[in-house]
C-alpha cells in the first residue's frame, strides 16, 4: 500500500465513521442549544434504536434479507420509533423539571440513561434468534451482515471502498444538507433558533416554545435513529452499553466543535472520526490510545478555544 | 381621582386586582387599570414599582395569583403567552430582546410568526424600513451587533409586524439618545392615530404623560393615582416625585 493509498483509506474509514458520530452529535448540540441541557439518554435512545433494527431484522428473515426492502424498511421505522422515544423522555423526564436548576435535569438525564441501559439488556434476553435465543442478555448480538464486503473499487484495488462506506455517506450528507435548510430558511427553523437565543422574546413572538422545545427532541432523536441503523449496518454487532461509547464521542464532537453550533458539531465529529481512524489504522497498537488521543486534542483545543472550535466566543444571553 | 369608567367608555385591555409574586416576595398587589381602544395610558412609577411585572403578565409571560385580564371582551387571564399575540396584543420588552444572532429581517419575520400571509409580511416589513428607513440599509445585519437605538427601532417594528390592536412598550427611550426618543414618541402618536392603542411604560415621565390620554401612577404594586395625562403632569406630588421637580 502506498502512502497515497493509505491517506486515502484512513480518509474513507475517518470521514465515515465522522459522518456517523456527526448524526449524533447534532441531537445532543440542537438539545443543548435550546435548553441548555446536556442529554446524557440521547446515546441510549440511539442504543435502543439499534435493538429495534435488529428486532426488525429478526422478525423479516434475517440474514436472508434483502438489503433493498431491509433498508427502506429500517430507516422507516427506527428514526420514527427514536423520536417518539426521545420526545417521551423531554416531556417525562425534563419538562416538568424546567425551571429547576439545571442541574436537575442532568440528573434526571443520567437517571434516563441507567434506565435505558437496562432495557436494552433486557431486551437483548428476549428468546430471538439474532439474540442469541436470550440466553446471555448481556452479550454483543452480531448484526446481519446484508451489505458483504465487496469492493467497489475493484477487487485488485488495495483500497477498500464497500457499500456500507457509500450508504453512510449517501444517508447522512443530504440529512446534513436538509437539516441546514431547515434550521436556517423555514419558519419553524428560524422558530428554533429564535427560542434557543431568547425563549421570553420567542413566546413574545407568539412561537409555542414547548412544541419547539419538542421539535427539537424529535429532529434529534430521528437523526439517532438514522445513526442507528447505520451503525448497526456498519460495524455488524450491537451490545447493550454501546450507547455510552457512542454518546460520548458525539458528546465530545459536540464540546470540541462548540456546543450549541450545528456545523461544529459536524466539525467535531469528522475530526473524531479521523482522529481514531488514524490510531486505529496507522499507529501499531494505537486502538488503545485513541480514547486518549481524542479527549487530549479536546483539552487541547478547549485551552484555547473554550467555547469549542466553531462556538461563540461570548454567551449572548443576558 | 377621576372614575376610571367614565374616562374610558370602550375598554380594550382590563385589569382587575391582578396580584402577582416572584416567589415569596409579592410584586402586585390588587392592580386595576383599563386601556380603551385607540387610546395611549402610561404606567409610570420608581424603579422597581413593578411596571414590566404588570406588563410581563399581561403577555402571560409571568402567571398571575389573583384578578383576571381581559382583552377584547374576552379573558385572558389563563391564556399562554404564545395564544396572545394572535389576539391582537403584542410587547416591546424591556430591554428589547431582540435575537442577537438573528438578521433584521429575520427578527422582524418572528414578530409576524402568527402571520401566515406572506403579502402582509411583506407589506409589515416595507412599512418597518418606512418607519426606520436605517433597519432596511441593516437588513441583512444581526440583531446582536446593533446599537441600543437601533436595536429599539427594531424591538419597534418586530411588534408590529404581527398587526397589533393594542402594544405594550416598556421603557422604549431606555438606552437611546434624545433625538431618537422623540422620533420614536412621534411615531407611537401616529401609530394611534392610525388606532393603535398603547400601554406605555416610561422613566421619562414627562415625555410619557405629554403623549398619553391617561395615566397611572404605581408604587409598590399598587396604584396610587390615576388621572388625565394633563391632570397628572399638573399634579404637585406627581411632579416632585416623577418629574424632578
Ligand atoms: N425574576 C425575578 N425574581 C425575583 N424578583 C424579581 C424578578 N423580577 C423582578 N423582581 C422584583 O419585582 C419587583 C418589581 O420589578 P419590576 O421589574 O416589575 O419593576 P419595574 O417597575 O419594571 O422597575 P424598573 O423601572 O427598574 O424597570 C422588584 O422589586 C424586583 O426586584
Ligand atoms: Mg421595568
Amino acid at each position: 500500500m502506498t502512502t497515497t493509498e493509505l491517506i486515502i483509506q484512513l480518509l474513507i474509514t475517518g470521514l465515515a465513521n465522522g459522518l456517523i458520530i456527526a448524526l449524533i452529535a447534532l441531537g445532543y448540540t440542537m438539545v443543548y442549544g435550546i435548553i441548555e441541557l446536556i442529554n446524557f439518554a440521547h446515546g441510549d435512545v440511539m442504543m435502543l434504536g439499534c435493538f429495534l433494527a435488529l428486532t426488525i431484522v429478526g422478525l423479516c428473515g434475517g440474514e436472508q434479507l434483502s438489503p433493498w426492502i431491509a433498508l427502506p424498511l429500517l430507516f422507516l421505522t427506527v428514526p420514527f420509533f427514536t423520536a417518539g422515544l426521545n420526545w417521551s423522555v423531554e416531556k417525562l423526564a425534563y419538562k416538568p423539571i424546567r425551571e429547576a436548576p439545571k442541574l436537575t435535569a442532568l440528573v434526571s438525564a443520567i437517571g434516563v440513561s441507567f434506565v435505558f441501559i437496562n432495557i436494552g439488556m433486557f431486551w437483548g434476553g428476549l428468546p430471538m434468534d439474532v439474540f442469541g435465543g436470550g440466553g446471555s442478555a448481556a452479550s454483543a448480538k452480531s448484526f446481519p451482515d446484508l451489505f458483504g464486503w465487496s469492493n467497489l473499487l475493484g477487487e485488485q484495488s488495495a483500497v477498500l471502498l464497500t457499500p456500507r462506506d457509500v450508504m453512510v455517506a449517501a444517508v447522512t450528507i443530504p440529512l446534513m444538507i436538509g437539516l441546514t435548510f431547515f434550521i436556517n430558511r423555514t419558519r419553524m427553523g428560524t422558530a428554533m433558533r429564535a427560542v434557543a437565543q431568547n425563549p421570553t422574546a420567542a413566546k413574545l413572538m407568539g412561537i409555542d416554545v414547548d412544541r419547539v422545545i419538542g421539535l427539537t427532541f424529535i429532529i434529534g432523536g430521528a437523526l439517532a435513529g438514522v445513526a442507528s441503523v447505520i451503525t448497526a449496518l456498519y460495524t455488524g454487532s450491537i451490545h447493550f452499553q454501546m450507547g455510552y461509547r457512542n454518546g460520548m464521542d458525539a458528546f465530545t464532537a459536540a464540546v470540541l466543535g462548540g456546543i450549541g453550533n450545528l456545523p461544529g458539531a459536524v466539525l467535531g465529529a469528522l475530526l473524531i472520526g479521523l482522529v481514531r481512524a488514524v490510531m486505529e489504522g496507522y499507529v501499531p497498537n494505537g486502538g488503545q490510545w485513541s480514547n486518549t488521543v481524542v479527549f487530549a486534542l479536546l483539552i487541547l483545543v478547549l485551552v484555547f478555544r473554550p467555547n469549542g472550535i466553531l462556538g461563540s466566543r461570548v454567551r449572548e444571553k443576558v | 381621582m377621576t372614575d376610571p369608567a367614565a374616562i374610558t367608555k370602550d375598554p380594550l385591555l382590563t385589569l382587575t386586582n391582578v396580584s402577582s409574586s416572584y416567589g415569596a416576595i409579592k410584586v402586585l398587589k390588587d392592580l386595576s387599570l383599563t386601556v380603551g381602544r385607540g387610546e395611549i395610558v402610561c404606567l409610570i412609577g420608581s424603579n422597581g414599582a413593578g411596571k414590566t411585572t404588570a406588563l410581563r403578565c399581561i403577555s402571560g409571560i409571568n402567571k398571575i395569583s389573583g384578578g383576571s385580564i381581559h382583552f377584547a371582551g374576552d379573558s385572558i387571564t389563563t391564556i399562554p403567552a404564545h395564544r396572545i399575540v394572535e389576539r391582537g396584543l403584542a410587547q416591546v420588552p424591556e430591554g428589547r430582546l431582540i435575537f442577537p444572532r438573528l438578521t433584521i429581517l429575520e427578527n422582524l419575520r418572528l414578530g409576524a410568526f402568527t402571520c401566515h400571509n406572506a403579502k402582509e409580511i411583506a407589506d409589515g416589513i416595507d412599512h418597518a424600513f418606512h418607519l426606520f428607513p436605517v433597519l432596511g440599509e441593516r437588513r441583512h445585519q444581526t440583531g446582536g451587533t446593533l446599537s441600543g437605538g437601533e436595536q429599539q427601532m427594531l424591538a419597534i417594528c418586530r411588534a408590529l409586524m404581527s398587526k397589533p390592536t393594542m402594544l405594550l412598550m416598556d421603557e422604549p427611550s431606555m438606552g437611546v439618545a434624545p433625538l431618537l426618543t422623540l422620533k420614536i414618541f412621534e411615531t407611537i402618536r401616529t401609530l394611534n392615530n392610525d388606532g393603535l392603542a398603547v400601554l406605555l411604560v416610561e422613566q421619562n415621565a414627562h415625555l410619557a404623560l405629554k403623549l398619553a390620554h391617561r395615566g397611572y401612577v404605581l408604587e409598590t404594586g399598587k396604584i396610587v393615582a390615576h388621572d388625565l395625562a394633563s391632570n397628572l403632569l399638573n399634579d404637585p406630588k406627581v411632579r416632585e416625585a416623577y418629574l424632578g421637580e
